[in-house]
């Protein structure tokens, strides 16, 4: 087994322990279980026969009733079970002061299950009552002076509770979110070594103690030196003991504390917000017993101060807080006002990163990335976006502060990056937000080396046997940063409900404007059609009145210059207008896709193209089963009007020659119509594409320059493109592409 | 009367009437508006035109419910109508042939052309198309 797995086992083996059932009570005590239905004495601790004579289990409780001396409260036994169990309050009556053969003793009771558990301390406070009143009055007040600090306030915990209790240290651990623990306030004897400031690991306390103190606050160890007593029953389920004051202590605890050279411990749980924040340690170096009335007051005094605690974090997390909301609310302002998220963020005085205390931020959006402060280089943060997006993080807010532990590949980026908070955008389009924190190296001082020691028992189980030494020991923690504040990361999801509410927005309005711009260029279609069509009529009548005035007046055209020139004119200009026309009309209306042979149509364009004049070569070499999803009339349009450009701009030394062939690929297809024509200058290959635009000024070979825009268009409305390759003097080769 | 033609725009008129002069022997009439070309029709049932030139865009109402009203009418249901519109528009193409016009022709941008179109249309209906008796 390797060394890890061993460790492995060892603190799960410590962690099952039950400690709750452990069936034995520490020597200073005496326990007594009985029915809470007959009052039969069901469990006792081995040593009551030194309190009763007689066999107690099996018999009813009166068979000790008899031997208390219950004077001072004036009820017996059996009447006190009856008034706490009728009116469901036991704690209420803790404790229950009786005599047993003229000595003192503090009962107390408590329900566990179906048993009522009477437990006998010692009382060696009979006129402490008073003093630990006033005392209490007396620390609450010094408590609840509303500035201190909280580190002040557990200052004064600590020295207010050794006084009371009279212990040697009085100590206030606090958990850390790994369960690992500070002491962050102490007072002791002054000849004692200092633990503040000490940390000690997660599993000095583990799992199911952590969730002992929460149900039950205090913890008395009166002396670790004393044997257990064992609990004897006539039943075959152990007595629960989760609430037993008594409670005997875990073999590994007993050496732990031994090894500190601790003898006798009180605890008290301190909790905030339902969650196990902290504990009040007290170590006494002999043995001591503290009685349950001290218990009960310091139990208060540890109450009080989690109030406080939770006051004081609150106090603290709600300005941080209310600061923040404000910061988000800039941020969100900015957005809207720039309509643009990464100015928003990044381009004003409150940006990414003036939330927290994140030293860098990064926006990627768009497959694009803009920093804020200190990063990692764009090529590092894409690796960590990549890594994020393929690791089974689901979670579309995360944050570690020891990003290596993670992704191995993020050490070397360890001084910017150790920490990092990350909010999912967009996981499709891998877009996010993530904020960096660099590297803290940070000394922590553990209470002796944490490492474990495991032994293996007899029954080859590895367990785990607390340190020897407690001696302090500094560790350096590296590859790690501060921890990320709640604040940060309720900020940081404020702003995600920001963001998304703005993309919300923002696709609105872009299928607002889309929707606008349809139309507008459907009104522009429709436009331009109408204002042709009435333009048509009077220049129709212009070129009539020139006709009939050339006609009438007997002019030789030959030698009149002017009108030759105006007649000219108003017949280029009504060819134009019928070509915008023409333009409007193809292009208008949606696509209706079918199957459609492209071979067919090829064919009955060479048969068109030929009928008139039969000078130039044309090769389909297309399948006869080539198709493609579109409208015929728009496909016969766009390949007409490309092979008929073919054939009208040959060249003059060659024999002209057109070949159409295509190319299949599995998700598009390509056709290729390739002439050997004059060809077309580079400079003006992107214009051809223009309405009336022509590239060929030879002004013998007729043209509109709209042939090229329509087909541009309607390939375009079949989401295809259009591609052209030329040389002068060699040809051009036109590719028009559509998807399958 | 040979032709009644029923066109709003005056140069067009203009035009049609020169290129009419220039045949022989051609009765022709040319109105303005749809109502006095139909009121005119009324008024011929005697001797019905040969033919009728019709426009589309008319001051008074479209060309369309004019050869409506006219493939409606018992009396002038078969005279024969020949469309002169600018429109290129296949919908009033398609419109103008589901009503009954028996040739949809568009409007020529010059005036050679209207004389030869013209001359055409008279040629045809007139001089080699044979009209069912009404």
């Amino acid at each position: 087994m390797s060394q890890n797995n061993m460790i492995k086992e060892a603190i799960k083996n410590c962690e099952d322990e039950k400690i709750h059932l452990i069936g034995s009570i520490q020597s200073h005590g005496y326990l007594l279980a009985v029915s809470k239905e007959d009052y039969c004495i069901r469990y006792v601790s081995e040593n009551v026969k030194l309190l009763f004579s007689g066999v107690l289990l099996g018999k009813r409780i009166d068979v000790i009733d008899q031997q208390i001396d219950t004077s001072v409260t004036g009820s017996t036994l059996i009447e006190l079970l009856n008034t706490q169990l009728r009116t469901e309050n036991f704690d209420g009556y803790n404790p229950y002061h009786i005599t047993l053969n003229g000595v003192p003793y503090n009962l107390i009771t408590h329900i566990s299950s179906d048993f009522i558990v009477l437990e006998f301390e010692p009382d060696s406070s009979e006129t402490k009552g008073l003093e630990i009143n006033s005392f209490l009055g007396d620390v609450l007040i010094h408590l609840n002076i509303a500035n201190k600090s909280l580190r002040d306030i557990l200052a004064t915990t600590t020295i207010k509770l050794k006084e009371l209790l009279g212990m040697d240290r009085v100590m206030i651990y606090q958990f850390d979110d790994d369960w690992s623990g500070e002491v962050v306030a102490e007072a002791k004897e002054s000849h004692l070594e200092t633990f503040l400031g000490l940390h000690f690991p997660a599993t000095d306390i583990p799992r199911q103690a952590r969730v002992l103190y929460v149900k039950n606050k205090t913890r008395h160890i009166a002396n670790v030196f004393s044997e257990p007593v064992n609990i004897l029953s006539d039943q075959n389920i152990t007595l629960d003991q989760s609430f037993c004051q008594l409670r005997s202590v875990s073999p590994v605890h007993i050496q732990y504390l031994k090894n500190m050279g601790v003898s006798a411990s009180f605890s008290i749980s301190l909790i905030c917000h339902g969650k196990l924040w902290g504990l009040v340690s007290c170590h006494n170096y002999s043995s001591k017993f503290i009685d349950y009335k001290t218990r009960k007051a310091s139990e208060i005094i540890s109450s009080y101060l989690s109030n406080m605690i939770e006051l004081k974090t609150e106090k603290k997390l709600s300005s941080k807080r209310a600061e923040n909301e404000q910061i988000v609310d800039t941020l969100d302002k900015q957005i809207r006002e720039d309509w643009n998220l990464r100015t928003g963020l990044s381009g004003h005085q409150v940006n990414l990163l003036s939330i927290g205390k994140a030293q860098g931020a990064a926006l990627c959006m768009q497959e694009e990335i803009t920093t804020v402060g200190d990063t990692p280089q764009p090529k590092d943060i894409l690796r960590i976006v990549e890594a994020f997006y393929e690791s089974d993080i689901n979670e579309d807010i995360f944050h570690t502060s020891s990003l290596a532990k993670i992704f191995p590949f993020a050490e070397e980026l360890k001084e910017l990056a150790s920490g990092m908070m990350i909010i999912v955008i967009s996981r499709e389009l891998k877009e996010c937000i993530i904020w960096f924190k660099p590297e803290q190296l940070e000394s922590v001082s553990w209470a002796g080396k944490p490492d474990k020691v495991i032994s293996q028992g007899d029954e080859g189980h590895y367990s785990l046997s607390p340190r020897t030494s407690f001696e302090k020991w500094e560790n350096t923690v590296t590859s790690t940063s501060q921890n990320w504040r709640p604040y940060e990361i309720e900020a940081a999801t404020l702003l995600k409900d920001k963001i998304s509410a703005y993309l919300k927005l923002k696709a609105n309005e872009m299928r607002r404007l889309n929707y606008k711009l349809t139309q507008a260029y459907e009104e522009l279609n429709t436009f331009s059609y109408t204002l042709s069509h009435d333009l048509k009529t009077p220049l129709n009548n212009i070129h009539s009145y020139l006709e009939l005035y050339v006609e009438e007046e007997e002019i030789d055209l030959e030698d009149s210059f002017y009108l030759n020139k105006a007649l000219a004119n108003t017949k280029l200009m009504q060819n134009m207008i019928k070509e915008v026309m023409n333009y409007a009309q193809t292009t208008q209306g949606e696509v209706e896709f079918k199957k459609v042979n492209i071979y067919d149509i090829i064919e009955n364009i060479i048969s068109q193209l030929t009928k008139d004049s039969n000078d130039c070569f044309i090769d389909n070499q297309l399948a006869k089963d080539t198709y493609v999803s579109g409208n015929s009339v728009m496909l016969f349009q766009i390949f007409l009007n490309l092979i008929e450009n073919a054939v009208k701009y040959q060249n003059k030394n060659a024999d002209c020659f057109v070949k159409i062939y295509n190319k299949q690929y599995e998700d598009k297809i390509e056709f290729y119509i390739e002439d050997n024509g004059v060809g077309i200058e580079s400079q003006s290959i992107e214009h051809i594409f223009k309405l009336f635009k022509r590239a060929n000024k030879d002004s013998s070979i007729k043209g509109s320059g709209v042939g090229l825009s329509i087909v541009k268009k309607l390939v375009s409305k079949h989401n295809g493109t259009l591609e052209v390759t030329s040389e002068v003097g060699n040809g051009s080769i036109f590719k028009v592409t559509f998807n399958k | 009367m040979d032709i009644v033609c029923v066109e709003d725009n005056e140069d067009f008129t203009f035009f049609l009437s020169k290129a009419l002069k220039n045949q022989e022997n051609i009765e022709y009439g040319i109105y303005g508006l749809a109502a006095d070309a139909l009121m005119a029709l009324s008024n011929m049932e005697v001797s019905l035109p040969k033919m009728i030139l019709l426009d589309i865009d008319l001051p008074d109402k479209d060309g369309f419910s004019f050869l409506r009203e006219l493939r409606d009418s018992n009396v002038l249901k078969h005279i024969p109508v020949v469309m002169l519109s600018s429109s290129e528009n296949p919908r009033d193409i398609q419109k103008a042939c589901q009503l009954g016009a028996n040739a949809y022709v568009t409007k020529p941008g010059g005036f050679s052309q209207i004389k030869v179109l013209v001359q055409d249309i008279c040629d045809f209906w007139l001089r080699h198309h044979r009209n069912p008796a009404a």
